[in-house]
């Protein structure tokens, strides 16, 4: 097996952690003082930069250095996160990717500019806050990277008490908790109690020790360099509390001996107190031999450690691991090719008369079931990734169009095969575009119409039985029939004296080169757009529906299946064919016979338990030229809670089917969606089901 | 440029600092602030114009602090909020941390309600 290559390692991490980056900036939009979104872009923009120097990316790390400064100054309070930091920001987090993907040199010679202005806006910034700082702080020496090998978490407890003349001395000791802070998460317990009152201060001296919790991979001694210059001019204990073993008791130490631990109390101060009965932090508060910090102190010990432990827990219980895509491709074909075996070995075992082969055949069936569901359940992903990243794509559009707009993201948790989720974000990101640009109007023309200025578009996704419904909904001026009949006579799409009903008409929209948009813009192009977009929903054995009501919106309704790979089938004949359909779609099956037809002059429904379901017979409906079989027998499946009948000669059971690509001979028939190779080596075709159900309306029409 | 000014209202003081707040203007600091503690009224202090701070500014606040609450008055920061650089200062040291401050024992910290940080609860 070919080892992962740690360049492309560190591609797949700075990758994920510039769609963090780009996240977290529009959640910063919303609330700029937010001090752990901020400290997370800082993290991930070190850590791009810190590893993309050591895997000889030198020019990301460079132009990452300026980016990762002028966050450092928003952490510091120097810098705001304004509109236009937020921005510079995107834009340079665009030009990283760029260079990620381009193997850290320019895709383009234009890039080379892009990278000029962003280094000019960035220095402008630092510049700006490096003059209004005029008393800086000492610059710090630029910190060497940690050269330990990293460690597992542990947890320290930092005892720090600089001596008084501290200032004196030229050391600042917010620099050193700054240090300490960015070694990982912690909490810093200052014991302000010997702070005098003013009259009797000295002004230059330090009166303040610290309790620090840390919790961090870097080892002791990494957590010791911090204080390397001051550790004549201070106290300093440092202890870790907490290995970071998962099995860790989640309980943690009793107040008693924390406290004796941090120092704030003797052994037989303890023991004394105890002697005294109920809840000892009460007691030793009450004793006065202690202060209120030192037993805040402890409390936030005991609770800091007691939390963590139990998030480890949950943590272990469900801690990931990165593949690469093409290794699950490549389990999923394996799966394929074995399901497609094991059919033949339940052909053999059915055609032997051999119990003992039949059962090991059986048991080998269930495995195999097994193993198929679970690996297609690997590559099942959630759609809120790909959602989040519409939040940038909307707001971009809509500065750029000076609209005003909101996007609403519903049922970000349902899942869909991964490989389905990349070929969907194209046509995504086509609707939303025209959403945006054709659909929700300028906010002057909203208000003059009543509507309030800031328009919304919706992405909802659920599941519907084996697919998955992905709903985009905007409130804009919804689709105009009117002139989309018009420019369809005008293009020949259809003639003046055709009678076509709305929703024919909103179909229109996806033939080749159709565009209402009076003028094409740099938004949704030039017409070219609803036409791919139903082709590529379609290539994913999806379907693509409009409605419409004018001045209220729009509402592009997509129905993907949840795989692409392999389905439970269920297998069906018509003379020597085979057919499949998904067997999550299938309701109940029947023998077709003449009690069951519904009279209604020759109209195909029939009428099951007092319900009329129409139906399509698949001998007709591909022209079988032979006789109608002896008997026949009817699967009832339901597409979007309607039930529609499909006749054939036999059912002949449940099948395992992977999904193949349809042979170019079959393309032209639109009611077939793939092919599978049954146990005997024939070809089984599997039925499209919403085409099926459009074939049954016009049967019906 | 630093620069500290009081002014005297009828029930409080003002009082604003402008510039480096740190050790090195400490003095001036405790200078301007000690003999208004004997005018027997609050005194709130502006940070808004504040480009620079350390730990010594927040032990000021704090003793300040004490010595108001012993002559039964208060301080507070105008509007109920820090600069940045003191806000920054602040969270570095930890000292809006806990809610009950040993500034003065049973009473609340006034930095505590400052920084609203979720930590703090």
């Amino acid at each position: 097996m070919a080892k992962t290559d740690p360049k492309e390692y560190y591609k797949d991490e700075a990758r994920e952690l510039l769609e963090n980056i780009e996240n977290n900036l529009l959640d910063l939009e919303d609330s700029p003082d937010d001090d752990t979104i901020i400290n997370n872009i800082f993290r991930a923009l070190h850590t791009i930069k810190g590893s993309g120097s050591m895997f000889g990316y030198e020019h990301i790390a460079a132009f990452t250095h300026d980016v990762e400064t002028m966050f450092d100054k928003i952490r510091e309070g120097e810098v705001s996160a304004s509109k236009e930091v937020i921005n510079l920001t995107l834009a340079s987090k665009d030009h990283i990717r760029s260079l990620l993907e381009n193997e850290d040199e320019f895709a383009d010679p234009m890039d080379e500019d892009t990278e000029k202005q962003l280094l000019l806006r960035l220095k402008q910034y630092l510049q700006k806050t490096d003059e209004s700082a005029a008393a800086a702080e000492p610059a710090q020496p630029e910190g060497e990277e940690a050269t330990e090998e990293p460690q597992e978490e542990k947890t320290y407890r930092i005892i720090f008490e600089p001596e008084p003349d501290i200032f004196l001395r030229g050391i600042n000791p917010v620099l050193l908790l700054k240090e300490i802070q960015e070694l990982g998460t912690s909490i810093i317990m200052p014991d302000k109690s010997n702070i005098p009152d003013l009259e009797n201060l000295d002004p230059e001296k330090c009166y303040t020790k610290w309790t620090i919790l840390l919790t961090t991979t870097a080892g002791i001694n990494a957590v010791r360099d911090v204080f390397i210059f001051v550790e004549d001019y201070c106290k300093l204990r440092i202890e870790i509390i907490d290995e970071g073993n998962i099995d860790a008791e989640a309980d943690y130490k009793r107040i008693g001996e924390i406290l004796c631990e941090q120092g704030s109390l003797s052994e037989d101060s303890i023991q004394s107190i105890l002697q005294q009965k109920p809840a000892f932090g009460e007691m030793a508060r009450q004793s006065g031999v202690i202060s209120e910090d030192d037993i805040q102190t402890a409390l936030e010990e005991q609770k800091y450690v007691r939390d963590l432990r139990k998030k480890r827990l949950e943590v272990s219980t469900s801690s990931s691991i990165r593949v690469k895509n093409e290794k699950l491709d490549e389990l999923v074909d394996l799966v394929g090719e074995l399901v497609t075996l094991q059919a033949r070995l339940s052909k053999v075992a059915e055609d032997t008369e051999n119990s003992e082969f039949d059962s090991i055949s059986e048991s080998f069936e269930r495995l195999t079931a097994e193993l198929r569901d679970n690996t297609m359940n690997i590559r099942m992903i959630p759609l809120g990734e790909t959602f989040r990243s519409f939040y940038r794509l909307v707001r971009d559009l809509s500065n750029d169009l000076g609209k005003q707009i909101e996007l609403v993201t519903l049922g970000s948790d349902t899942e869909l095969d991964k490989n389905i989720i990349d070929l969907l974000k194209d046509p995504l990101v086509h609707i939303i575009r025209n959403s945006v640009d054709h659909g929700i109007e300028a906010p002057a023309e909203r208000t003059a119409k009543g509507k309030p200025e800031k328009g919304t578009v919706t992405i909802e996704a659920k599941h519907s039985g084996a697919n998955v419904l992905i709903t985009i909904t905007d409130d804009g001026k919804g689709l105009d029939p009117q002139k989309i009949r018009t420019r369809a006579i005008q293009r020949g799409m259809i003639s003046e004296n055709d009678q076509l009903t709305d929703g024919e008409i909103y179909n229109l929209i996806f033939m080749p080169g159709f565009s209402t948009a009076e003028k094409a813009t740099s938004v949704s192009g030039r017409g070219v757009g609803m036409d791919v977009v139903k082709k590529n929903i379609e290539r994913l054995r999806g379907s693509v529906e409009v409605k419409s009501e004018k001045e209220k919106g729009s509402v592009i309704i997509l129905s993907i299946p949840l795989t692409l790979s392999i389905i439970d089938g269920l297998l069906l004949s018509v003379a020597d064919d085979k057919y499949i359909v998904n067997l999550n779609l299938v309701d109940e099956c029947f023998d077709m016979t003449d009690d069951i037809l519904h009279d209604t002059n020759g109209s195909n429904i029939v009428k099951l338990r007092g319900e009329l379901i129409p139906f399509i017979r698949l001998r007709e409906l591909f022209q079988y030229d032979r006789h109608k079989a002896d008997a026949e027998q009817i699967a009832v499946v339901i597409l979007d809670g309607a039930k529609i009948g499909i006749v054939i000669d036999n059912i002949l059971g449940q099948y395992q089917t992977v999904i193949k690509p349809m042979s170019s001979a079959f393309k032209q028939l639109e009611e077939i969606s793939g092919s599978t190779i049954l146990g005997d080596g024939s070809i089984a075709l599997i039925l499209d089901i919403n085409k099926l159900a459009k074939a049954v309306e016009r049967v019906k029409a | 440029m630093f620069q500290i000014r009081s002014k005297s209202l009828k029930d409080q003081i003002k009082v604003t600092i402008k510039g480096d707040a740190s050790v090195q203007n400490a003095g001036k600091i405790l200078q301007k602030l000690t003999p208004l503690l004997d005018e027997g009224k609050s005194i709130e202090i502006d940070t808004s114009d504040i480009t620079f701070t350390d730990l010594s500014f927040l032990q000021i606040i704090g003793a300040a602090y004490k010595s108001l609450y012993t002559r039964g008055q208060t301080l507070r920061f105008t509007g109920n909020t820090l600069s940045k650089p003191v806000e920054s200062v602040v969270l570095r040291t930890g000292f809006f941390h806990s809610k009950v401050s040993t500034l003065v024992p049973g009473q609340e910290s006034p930095f505590y309600a400052l920084v609203n940080h979720s930590e703090a609860g």
